[in-house]
């Protein structure tokens, strides 16, 4: 059981996941408060194209992505202005993936959290000469804190345990897109029971791990403010 | 020590418009370095008309701070509440629960605009006077329903507002820390020569608190007027029915009789003894009478129990209207005192304006007593 066969998966899953948490924070957060204080008619429309990855088919939505990153989609116009290509069975392909695949379990529950504080703690930032833009990072962000840690937890988290949309537009690329739950899935193909084995066992440890320390950190958060 | 805010003028207030069920036209100016109070009961629309001036809900209409306009529909002009110079406390306190009080009180200085040393009121003496020197550190949550409601008026005043706006601040509040606080207020809106406008459907409250008073009644502001003429002219209609009619009069503490339990006071040359000897000497002091306490005589009255008799000139007989009263006005000096008696004794007395009378005052009290 060499090591250069377990520990690159990881590195990469953990890359993976990291950058990709904070890409959906940078783009969940202005949506979920988009969608949490907007009268915007269609604002449900919105949420639930958001929301889509949920019930989709990782299958169909990869099958997308595919066409969208390949050399004949705008990822492959995006990836020939770096020289390459395609963005397609690339790592940036993968985080574009994966980005997608997550939003809805950092958008809801950032969106959640905003709603719940709702107008009055906003109302009362203006009457005191706090910009919109301040009383968003001074009074919003702060009360909606355990919303956005379940936010980037839950991202991360479903970002590490992927599989089908990054099978159908990333493949399996040791070093490039080959992530655990793939790692995992070729072991077993190829009868490599022990490495299934030390991988799986240290996912489900990893997910204990995360489920718990959030849960326990939005307790202490709660616990503070009440 | 830097002086008030530059350039703080009347507030002009022309809203008009339709919230729910309720037709709101708010038409009236409050001067800078006084306190108008906008008095009336639950569901006129004091709420809403305060909110339209802080920006946070909108009336049609025109806002002026002196020269500066907030809002002018003609001219399209609408200046978002986080740039008026205001200080808001809501009816139900609205704390930051992620800050300590100090951080919410804080919050609101950094922003203020105005030099951390110097300004008036200082840090130190709102939290001295709103009793939060021992609740700095503390989160708002544990608060009190009455400490929210201080750190809330805390909040709006470290604002260091142009336009000081409180919407039933101390509702929440007891009576005496009330009484220790209103006077306070006043009096720093004087120095500061900020607007400040007090909602409250509390008669007692505003005649602690207000210089003006501009009446409301279902969704309707006409104009502010002094508080002593506006309290002697509250309609006696449904409005009057929740209140006491009574005045409010100004007079100098000349000695204490300590034997007797009461304040030897001169108004306008004179004489009154009133219970209570906390009154500092040499200084003015407010005092209310009720109106149905006040009898009228048309002779200098002899050997009856009522200490206090004030001589002054008829200025007005109201009837009032569906009841068996009239409403007279005394004036007393420069002062006015309103009397509740019946329509048959104001024709019995033949009373008219201009008219010589005695005012005897059964009961009168300190204002915060």
């Amino acid at each position: 059981m060499p090591a250069d066969t377990i520990w690159p998966p990881i590195r990469l899953t953990l890359e993976l996941a990291g950058t990709t948490t904070v890409f959906l924070l940078l783009l969940g957060t202005p949506i979920a408060w988009w969608l949490a204080r907007t009268r915007f008619r269609f604002k449900e429309t919105v949420a639930a194209v958001v929301a889509l990855p949920l019930v989709l088919p990782p299958t169909v939505l990869g099958f997308y992505l595919l066409i969208a990153l390949g050399p004949d989609g705008p990822g492959g116009f995006i990836a020939r202005l770096f020289g390459e290509r395609s963005l397609a069975f690339s790592f940036p392909g993968l985080v574009i993936g994966s980005v997608i695949y997550s939003l809805p379990f950092t958008v809801q529950p950032i969106r959640g959290a905003f709603e719940a504080i709702g107008e009055r703690p906003l109302e009362a930032a203006a009457t005191l000469r706090a910009s919109p833009w301040d009383a968003f990072w001074t009074v919003a962000v702060p009360l909606a804190r355990p919303g956005l840690i379940a936010g980037a937890v839950l991202g991360f988290a479903h970002t590490v345990g992927e599989f089908g949309v990054i099978l159908m537009i990333g493949g399996n690329i040791p070093g490039a897109t080959r992530v655990l739950s793939i790692a995992i899935y070729d072991h077993v193909e190829l009868m490599e029971w022990s490495t299934a084995h030390l991988l799986s066992g240290s996912l489900l440890a990893f997910s204990f791990v995360v489920v718990a320390l959030t849960l326990s950190l939005q307790k202490k958060v709660g616990g503070d403010a009440r | 020590m830097t002086g008030p805010v530059a350039g703080l003028g009347p507030l002009t207030v022309e809203l008009r418009g339709v919230v729910g069920e309720l037709r709101i036209e708010a038409v009236f100016s409050a001067e800078g370095g006084e306190t108008t109070a906008v008095f009336g009961p639950s569901g006129s629309g004091k709420t809403t008309v305060l909110r339209a001036v802080a920006g946070l809900a909108r009336l049609p209409g025109r806002l002026l701070l002196g020269q500066t306009a907030w809002q002018d529909d003609r001219r399209g002009v609408f200046v978002p509440p986080y740039q008026r110079k205001i200080g808001f406390a809501f009816q139900e306190p609205v704390l930051f629960d992620h800050l300590t009080v100090e951080g919410n009180l804080r919050y609101a200085e950094r922003r203020s605009g105005a030099p951390e040393a110097g300004s008036v009121p200082s840090f130190a003496e709102v939290v001295d006077r709103l009793g939060l020197g021992e609740h700095l550190a503390r989160m708002p949550r544990g608060l009190s329903g009455g400490e929210r409601q201080r750190v809330s008026l805390a909040r709006a005043l470290l604002a260091r507002p142009a336009a000081l706006l409180l919407d039933e601040p101390l509702s929440g509040l007891h009576r005496t820390a009330r009484a220790a606080i209103l006077p306070w207020l006043r009096s720093l809106g004087e120095t500061s020569g900020m607007v400040t406008l007090y909602v409250s459907h509390d008669l007692g409250e505003v005649v602690d608190v207000a210089h003006r008073i501009a009446p409301i009644s279902s969704g309707s502001i006409t104009g502010a007027a002094p508080a002593v003429e506006a309290i002697a002219q509250l309609p006696a209609g449904d409005l009057l029915s929740r209140f006491e009619t009574g005045s409010v009069l100004t007079a100098m503490v000349r000695t204490h009789l300590p034997a007797l339990g009461l304040s030897e006071l001169h108004l306008g040359g004179q004489r009154l003894r009133v219970p209570g000897t906390e009154r500092p000497t040499g200084r003015e002091a407010r005092l209310r009478v009720r109106s149905r306490d006040v009898a009228l005589a048309t002779a200098a009255p002899t050997a009856i129990s009522i200490r206090n008799v004030l001589r002054g000139r008829v200025l007005e007989v109201r009837d009032l209207p569906e009841t068996p009263f009239a409403e007279v006005s005394v004036g007393i000096g420069d002062q006015r005192l309103g009397a509740r008696i019946t329509r048959d004794a104001a024709t019995e007395l033949e009373l008219e304006r201009g008219m010589e009378v005695f005012a005897l005052l059964k009961t009168v009290s300190f204002d915060d007593a």
